[in-house]
């Protein structure tokens, strides 16, 4: 047994299995530190105090809010995403390896030309290619009719089909922990949440996964186009699915983000959509009556609200107030109005808003 | 710890998920950890962005580790000396290891005159602030980040016996102020 009454605040403080007992880690702890509070009743004032410490430690947080992470997280992973592939090439003269990797590449052409010949011509991939593709059998939805049509899909997911457009899944439709649905046409996802069984989309050569979410797909022609409404969405072209290394092109969505996927050209960028809406998990109403507020302030409501990234030079712009009251105006009406007020001008570049301005008197 | 290791190779792989849990799991410790050390939070948030996104870049060249967070603290504060350094701001290690004691007899004299309803926690808050920065960051370290004094001492580099000192040093100071006001405001609620 420890000698207790010769404890002061600090051997409290760095008594692991005291703290742990403040910090409720481990319950069995009550016990025994109730009965040395009893034990020890001179001890009492310094118990308490030391409790009072850790507890005011523990909870000193400062004022990061949860928006802020989350948008500062969603910074890291867009950041990150799309890096080229670039591998670096050291140049030295070193004339045997350059021989020994001549007559390698040189293997490799004349086995590239031989399989060449011998390989299938590859599969586009296409709606009819993937539905004959699938070895079990699919249940496929045509809406034949003038309106959207409904669709609850067997996991509670609803799709809302556009006129002409198709889709078909899988009987059963879990299968292999995987959600997967192919579409021809148009039509928005609401995707139930389920984490252990990713929800895929196969559209015109491009994959989009998600966990739970609502998005518009677009697969008409040469493009496609995914609208992400609120979650995250990510897309990757099907031709690089199954390539590790190209696993690189896969692109993250946040809400008000569209991708375009260019099947010919195997290429997907980014944007934001039309009409941008309010995320929806905003619970009060966001307060657009902007009395001389900073321009920060201003675009961080923007950010938060629409969870569009903007960028901009802030210490060129910190003598810049606003003094505008908004309202239900669509996204880029505001914007236009904020801009015209300041004299900044905007453009659109990677779904994120980048402000150019002079500064302000 | 076997959890860490796994996530770790997860991240190591690529796996994308893996690297959001990490980022989800370790932006906020690492956000309160950085304030102790560092005042602007923009550069303090554009640290932590250039670590994760040099981490995610350089993921398959670099070692094993089975403690994530202490990982990621020293990474942080190496960063952010290096980057100290680089700004005209500069404080050196040494220099601000020292700095702030002044603010004490200010700070001091505003809670007593404030009244003595102000909350215990107020009173905790105010006298971590007189408390040199290498004392603050050790207490934040132990207390709220929760780590081990092995762990501390990667982080802070210094040995593991100058971790149990300065946490020693640093507690019994601020046993001693936090005594010292409590009496003052009893006398003086006594007085008036």
């Amino acid at each position: 047994m420890k000698e207790y009454k010769n404890y002061n605040l600090e051997d409290f403080l760095l008594d692991d299995s005291f703290r742990n007992w403040v910090l409720g880690e481990d319950v069995q702890l009550d016990e025994f530190w109730i009965d040395i509070g009893q034990r020890y009743p001179e001890k009492q004032a310094v118990i308490s105090q030391a409790k009072d410490l850790i507890l005011t430690w523990r909870r000193q947080n400062s004022a990061l809010t949860n928006d802020e992470i989350e948008f500062q997280i969603s910074r890291i992973l867009r950041n990150t995403e799309a890096e080229p592939e670039y591998e670096r090439t050291i140049w030295s003269v070193n004339w045997k390896l350059w021989s020994a990797a001549a007559v390698v590449i040189l293997a490799l052409g004349i086995g590239w030309q031989i399989w060449r010949g011998l390989k299938p011509v590859p599969k586009p991939f296409t709606y009819n290619a993937y539905v004959m593709d699938t070895p079990v059998p699919l249940h496929e939805i045509v809406n034949t009719t003038d309106k959207s049509l409904k669709v609850t899909l067997p996991d509670s997911s609803i799709i809302e089909l556009t006129p002409k457009s198709k889709i078909s899944y899988s009987q059963p439709f879990v299968s292999n922990k995987k959600r997967e649905v192919f579409l021809f046409g148009e039509a928005l996802f609401s995707v139930t949440k389920d984490v252990q069984n990713p929800f895929f989309v196969y559209a015109n050569g491009l994959l989009t996964r998600v966990v739970g979410t609502c998005f518009l797909v677009k697969a008409s022609g040469e493009n496609v186009e995914v609208l992400v409404r609120s979650g995250r969405v990510s897309v990757v072209p099907m031709k690089d699915v199954n390539n590790q290394k190209k696993r690189n092109t896969e692109l993250l969505l946040t809400p008000n983000q569209q991708a375009t996927f260019s099947a010919k050209d195997n290429l997907i960028s980014k944007s934001i959509i039309e009409t941008p809406v309010a995320l929806v998990k905003v619970d009060t109403k966001p307060d657009f009556n902007f009395e001389n507020k900073p321009i920060s302030t201003v675009f961080s409501t923007l950010e938060k609200v629409y969870g569009i990234p903007f960028i901009y030079d802030n210490t060129l712009m910190n003598k810049c107030f606003l003094r505008v009251k908004l309202n239900d105006e669509p996204f880029f009406t505001k914007l236009d109005i904020i801009c015209q007020t300041i004299g900044a001008t905007y453009r659109i570049s990677d779904g994120q808003v980048i402000i150019t301005s002079e500064g302000c008197q | 710890m076997e959890k860490d290791t796994l996530l770790w190779q997860r991240f190591k792989d690529g796996d994308r998920t893996a690297f959001e849990s990490m980022l989800i799991l370790y932006y906020r410790p690492l956000f309160e950890y950085g304030r102790k050390i560092m005042h602007d939070p923009d550069m303090l948030k554009d640290c932590i962005h250039d670590l994760f996104t040099s981490l995610w870049e350089r993921r398959t060249s670099i070692g094993q580790t089975d403690h994530i967070k202490p990982y990621l603290l020293t990474s942080l504060r190496n960063r952010i000396f290096k980057e100290k350094q680089r700004s005209d701001l500069l404080v050196t290690i040494e220099d601000w290891q020292e700095e702030s004691v002044m603010m004490e007899d200010a700070i001091e004299m505003k809670i007593i005159s404030t009244d003595s309803t102000l909350e215990n926690e107020h009173r905790i808050h105010h006298i971590m602030h007189t408390l040199t920065r290498r004392q603050q960051e050790i207490i934040h370290l132990k207390f709220y980040e929760n780590l081990s004094n092995d762990e501390i001492a990667v982080v802070m580099a210094i040995s593991r016996p100058a971790v149990s000192n300065l946490l020693h040093q640093s507690l019994k100071l601020f046993r001693e102020k936090w005594l010292s006001l409590l009496c003052m405001i009893i006398i003086l609620f006594i007085l008036f």
